[in-house]
């Protein structure tokens, strides 16, 4: 495992000299503009810029095997395919992280040295604000992952796309659907959303060590279902 | 002696490919030619032997071990050159030998630095800028430096200048001065393969047509030539492909004798090469 990473970090040694020099420069313009002018930090659109970068980045080392056509050369090493998902899983961890930690250490420059200060900028430096988005990257990684040992790179992001939007076009149909049995049959549905709300209140009176905790389980359990499904599915692909 | 390989009703469906039935092995110490037109298969087996592929049916065996289960010990045994070899371009030769020795426990780095300079590669031009020929040269320097007991090469001549190809040659017939070590070799130029195999395996729409020992082949294979009153619907049976002009035909038999007796003293044979054979059933698929 530790060849396959360092093939890869080898490899990809000069498209990381460049997310390194591009991550601060978008993240600052993104701070600057936002605060100049909107007055303020827009989370809801902040967030996404550098998380989507920071989930672009840990496709990197997939990116550069893809365009190169390595993935044969490689498969006829001696390594078990299995071996090549845990070290694509942890190599985007890790670049996905390492980004996030370098966007953070961005805020924390812009705020000190550019003084753009910014409530929303300090809970995201807060180690409540990286732990909530480190789990959204590992989540969002666990996610995108087994479409692209299944598919490959290109493939897999329009695999991805497709099953988002089968994905919204179920849960839409699903509640038109709910709402005309109700209409029909008088069903009380009130107990979802009295489930919904026992789990949110419950989720409120826990300390935070609780929540932490609970949040690392589960984000564990997601990337062990994830990796299991990308090993199964890259075991049965033709390279 | 041991089988290195041995292929057993290996079946691939692969789009509108069919790879039906395959059989056939190697033993350890010899030199396999697989050779068959474009399309035929040869690149599909050898991804099965390597596991590129996954296949639908039968088994694959490589020293005597399957080739999924003990995927890793196995292929630590064997050097690989595909056809069209992919590597980082904007490395150089160098960096990509640090990216791969790694992996093989027996790499001799003396060894590969006495193949990159019989092959005239250099070091330090990143791979996008070498040629086509030098690409291969690289991929086969990689393969033949960790002393791999098995050497699977897919087209490793196409693309290459005859006089290297001629190098080539003899760089493999040198590896065999090791009685242990094995080749398994695909190619549709059959010059290579006559010069250099023991054994020949020719595949055709997915299909093995026949799998032996070279002498033997080009011992039972011949030409015969003749005028073309001499052909009908029953002596072109004894064919397995004619081919006709207005001078008279030529066509190819499996058996000599037969023809001798059914065509009589009025036809003349000739020995028939690997590409006549290649050529004459590949034409029979298209009459038939």
């Amino acid at each position: 495992m530790i060849n396959l990473l360092r093939k890869d970090f080898r490899a990809g040694a000069l498209y990381l000299l460049g997310i390194v020099l591009l991550l601060p420069i978008i993240t600052i313009l993104t701070i600057g503009t936002m605060i100049d002018v909107f007055g303020g930090i827009i989370m809801s659109y902040f967030i996404f810029i550098p998380a989507g970068l920071c989930i672009a980045a840990s496709f990197l080392f997939i990116g550069i095997d893809s365009a190169y056509e390595t993935d044969m050369t490689y498969a006829s090493l001696p390594i078990k395919r299995s071996m090549i998902v845990y070290t694509r899983y942890i190599s985007s961890f890790i670049l996905a992280l390492s980004s996030w930690i370098l966007v953070i250490f961005t805020c924390y420059i812009s705020m000190t040295y550019l003084n753009k200060i910014d409530r929303l900028l300090e809970m995201l430096i807060s180690f409540r604000g990286f732990f909530v988005m480190a789990i959204f990257l590992l989540l969002v990684i666990s996610f995108l992952q087994p479409f692209i040992f299944r598919f490959g790179t290109g493939k897999g992001i329009i695999a991805v796309m497709f099953f988002m939007f089968c994905l919204f076009l179920i849960f839409q149909i699903g509640r038109v659907l709910l709402r005309a049995i109700n209409v029909v049959f008088k069903l009380d549905l009130s107990f979802i959303e009295r489930f919904i709300q026992d789990i949110l209140q419950w989720m409120f009176q826990l300390e935070a060590f609780e929540v932490y905790s609970w949040l690392a389980g589960i984000v564990l359990f997601v990337i062990l279902m994830s990796v299991t499904i990308s090993i199964l599915l890259y075991n049965r692909r033709d390279l | 002696m041991e089988n290195v390989l041995e292929l057993t009703n290996v079946r691939k469906n692969y789009g509108d490919f069919y790879l039906q039935d395959v059989s056939f092995s190697l033993q350890e110490g010899y030199i396999m030619g697989l050779i068959g037109p474009n399309g035929a298969g040869k690149t599909t087996i050898i991804k099965l032997i390597m596991n590129l592929i996954i296949k639908n049916g039968g088994s694959i065996k490589i020293f005597d071990k399957d080739h999924c289960k003990d995927e890793v010990e196995i292929k630590s045994r064997i050097g690989f050159v595909y056809d069209n070899p992919h590597y980082y371009e904007h490395l150089n030769l160098n960096q990509i030998k640090k990216i791969i020795a790694p992996f093989y426990k027996n790499w001799d780095e003396d060894m590969f630095q006495h193949l990159v300079k019989k092959f005239d590669l250099p070091h330090k031009k990143i791979i996008k800028k070498f040629s086509r020929g030098m690409v291969m040269k690289g991929a086969i320097a990689i393969a033949l430096s960790h002393h791999a007991d098995f050497i699977i090469m897919d087209e490793p001549t196409s693309g290459l200048d005859p006089i290297f190809r001629r190098e080539l040659l003899d760089l493999l017939y040198d590896v065999l001065q090791n009685e242990k070590k094995s080749i398994l070799f695909s190619t549709h130029i059959t010059s290579d393969i006559e010069r250099i195999a023991d054994f020949i395996t020719f595949i055709l729409d997915g299909k093995i047509i026949f799998s032996s020992a070279k002498d033997e082949i080009l011992e039972n294979y011949a030409l015969i030539k003749g005028e073309n009153a001499l052909l009908n619907e029953e002596t072109e049976n004894y064919c397995i492909g004619v081919r006709r002009n207005s001078f008279g035909f030529e066509a190819l038999t499996n058996n000599v004798l037969e023809a001798k007796a059914v065509f009589g003293k009025q036809i003349v044979t000739d020995r028939a090469t690997l590409e006549d054979i290649m050529y004459f059933y590949n034409a029979r698929r298209y009459n038939d």
